[in-house]
């Protein structure tokens, strides 16, 4: 697949731009995680990965991405405006009264929302329920859901893989942001996952791990096709792209102070109004 | 009961291939689907949570997915998907649980169904039934079907006569039914302990006494116009439950009430803020946690005899 990185990689470094003006603005939307997800949902949405109607949002064939990690809120209605499915308008006052958007999604397809999220361990289980549809139906649409390194010590989700080697489903990716960060810290520290790929691998995952800032890989990774379940771990960086902010603690939900956004313009190059 | 629901749901999954039929190790289904149909039965293994959040996914496809499961470990353990993924994005999904009441007697107070209304209750666009006989459980397998959105259904055991067979009873989501008239107290009760409170019913008439007794098959959304007429017309409730008393059918009835400005005498029977005591057959245990036939008469007396 023709992947014009060069662009899509301005296209990162723009919605990050745009996701720490929203953030600083608001005092919301998790800017470090947003960071982290940017290349992974701007290579299943930008580059020919995930097919979808930006004018029938509701099509029945698109392929599915679910947010499982819905924290990543801000970093997937920034995707969503880039191809057309949300107005840009929403980030003024973004999660503010009159807002049609909060930090964490609410199901709303014709934005592109495919379920409420916020909660950690759903995603998945949803998933599949679309995935299984798809293979009743006999429907070849494909279903993507982006779980977080921490959001695996749910276990919910472990219910889940088992079931997903149980179906065989192979129109179903999952995709795991692996930045090893969780509100208290290290997810290693915390409740290490280890070998995660050894382990995706022993429930029957066919897993690949990429880097999760690198479109052109993450692109090939996420085209795959394998006739299994498939996994991607996407090792990722929580706060890429702000030097104090990247994999550093105490930033889990928190937005610029005053003079972290002067700093945070001048690394991300910002100089003039974005919005 | 439970075969009776199964053998519907499984006539109306032959007859709509949109039913799809989920059982967290549910052990009746494997054996019961038909092979045409077999692709539409999943057997999601001992996972609650994973089984209904999958029937959420499957529900936005055009699918109605029909879980079941025991229904302590659906609502107790699967509550927060019952909550995000199915009433919060109003899916049409079905939530069949097993075992309501004190119906699993001897197996211990884990796998009683005894606070399972009262922690649904708050949740939004949720239905919520309880079936009193088999065929007011194949009514509900029917409604359920037709109804879009979430609905949960209780089922229990049913031990005596099917008042629905021999009355011919209309049913209707979210209308209670006077299954017998009488004037001096209102018996309001759900689920199958409904048999109970007609068995002892003419021990009360033996007394002068003359009950008129009210199924609530729906508790919610709750039958307002029933209760505030039994109100009106006695002056005094009995709730009877397999259930807490707190925040179940008693706790929906007074909710009623008190909007509407009554204050009937209220006498309540259920578990009053305990688990289930106790073993042995289905009679034993609900005697042992108050609700036997004889208190069930002790209670309706002293109330048809309060305020006199």
């Amino acid at each position: 697949m023709l992947v014009d990185v060069q662009s899509l990689g301005k296209t990162a470094l723009m919605l990050r731009q745009k996701i720490a003006k929203v953030s600083y603005a608001t005092g919301r939307g998790f800017l470090s995680t947003a960071y982290s997800s940017i290349e992974i949902l701007l290579a299943l949405y930008c580059s020919g990965v995930m097919k979808y109607d930006v004018n029938n949002p509701e099509w029945e064939e698109r392929d599915r991405f679910i947010l499982s990690k819905g924290h990543s809120g801000l970093a997937l209605y920034m995707v969503l405006a880039e191809i057309g499915l949300i107005s840009d308008e929403v980030f003024e006052g973004f999660s503010d009264s009159n807002s049609m958007y909060g930090v964490h999604p609410v199901y709303d397809l014709k934005s592109g929302i495919e379920m409420s999220s916020g909660s950690l361990g759903h995603g998945l289980s949803f998933a599949i329920g679309h995935a299984y549809a798809a293979k009743l139906n006999k429907k070849d649409y494909h279903v993507y859901v982006l779980l977080g390194d921490g959001e695996l010590q749910e276990g919910s989700n472990w219910e889940a893989f088992l079931l997903v080697n149980a179906l065989k489903l192979d129109n179903l990716t999952v995709i795991v942001d692996r930045n090893n960060r969780q509100i208290s810290g290290k997810v290693e520290k915390i409740v290490p996952l280890d070998s995660l790929k050894l382990k995706l691998e022993s429930f029957g995952f066919e897993v690949i791990e990429v880097d999760g800032h690198n479109i052109a890989c993450l692109t090939e990774a996420l085209s795959k096709k394998l006739g299994k379940p498939l996994a991607i771990i996407a090792h990722t960086v929580k706060g890429k792209g702000i030097s104090f902010v990247e994999d550093e603690d105490n930033w889990h939900g928190r937005a610029l102070s005053d003079s972290e956004w002067e700093r945070a313009k001048i690394e991300l190059n910002i100089e003039k109004e974005i919005l | 009961m439970i075969d009776a629901f199964d053998n519907e749901l499984i006539k109306l999954a032959m007859q709509d291939d949109r039913i799809v039929i989920i059982g967290a190790d549910d052990g009746r289904f494997c054996s019961l689907v038909p092979e045409k149909m077999k692709e539409r039965y999943l057997n999601v293994g001992i996972a609650e949570c994973n089984a209904i959040g999958i029937a959420a996914g499957l529900s936005c496809c055009g699918k109605i997915p029909f879980v079941t499961a025991g229904g302590t470990f659906l609502v107790h353990r699967a509550n927060e998907f019952i909550r995000d993924d199915v009433c919060m994005q109003n899916r049409n999904v079905k939530i069949i649980a097993i075992g309501a009441g004190l119906a699993m007697n001897a197996l211990g107070n884990t796998q009683h169904m005894t606070e399972d209304v009262a922690t649904l209750r708050s949740i939004p666009n949720l239905t919520i039934m309880t079936a009193a006989t088999p065929k007011e459980a194949i009514l509900m397998a029917d409604m359920a079907y037709k109804m879009d959105g979430p609905v949960y259904i209780r089922l229990g055991r049913h031990e005596g006569k099917d008042v629905y067979q021999e009355q011919k009873m209309e049913f209707r989501v979210g209308k209670g039914q006077v299954i017998c008239k009488g004037n001096d107290i209102s018996i309001i009760t759900t689920g199958t302990i409904l048999s109970d409170i007609l068995e002892v019913l003419p021990e009360l008439n033996k007394n002068g006494v003359f009950a008129e007794v009210i199924n609530m098959h729906t508790i919610k959304p709750i039958d307002k116009e029933i209760i505030t007429q039994a109100a009106d017309h006695t002056g005094k409730i009995l709730i009877v439950e397999e259930h807490s008393v707190t925040g179940g059918l008693r706790g929906a009835v007074a909710e009623v009430l008190t909007e509407a400005g009554k204050v009937p005498i209220m006498q309540y029977m259920g578990l009053k803020d305990c688990f289930a005591q106790g073993y042995g057959s289905y009679r034993d245990i609900k005697r042992k946690n108050g609700l036997s036939l004889e208190n069930i008469k002790m209670q309706a007396l002293k109330l048809a005899n309060s305020g006199k």
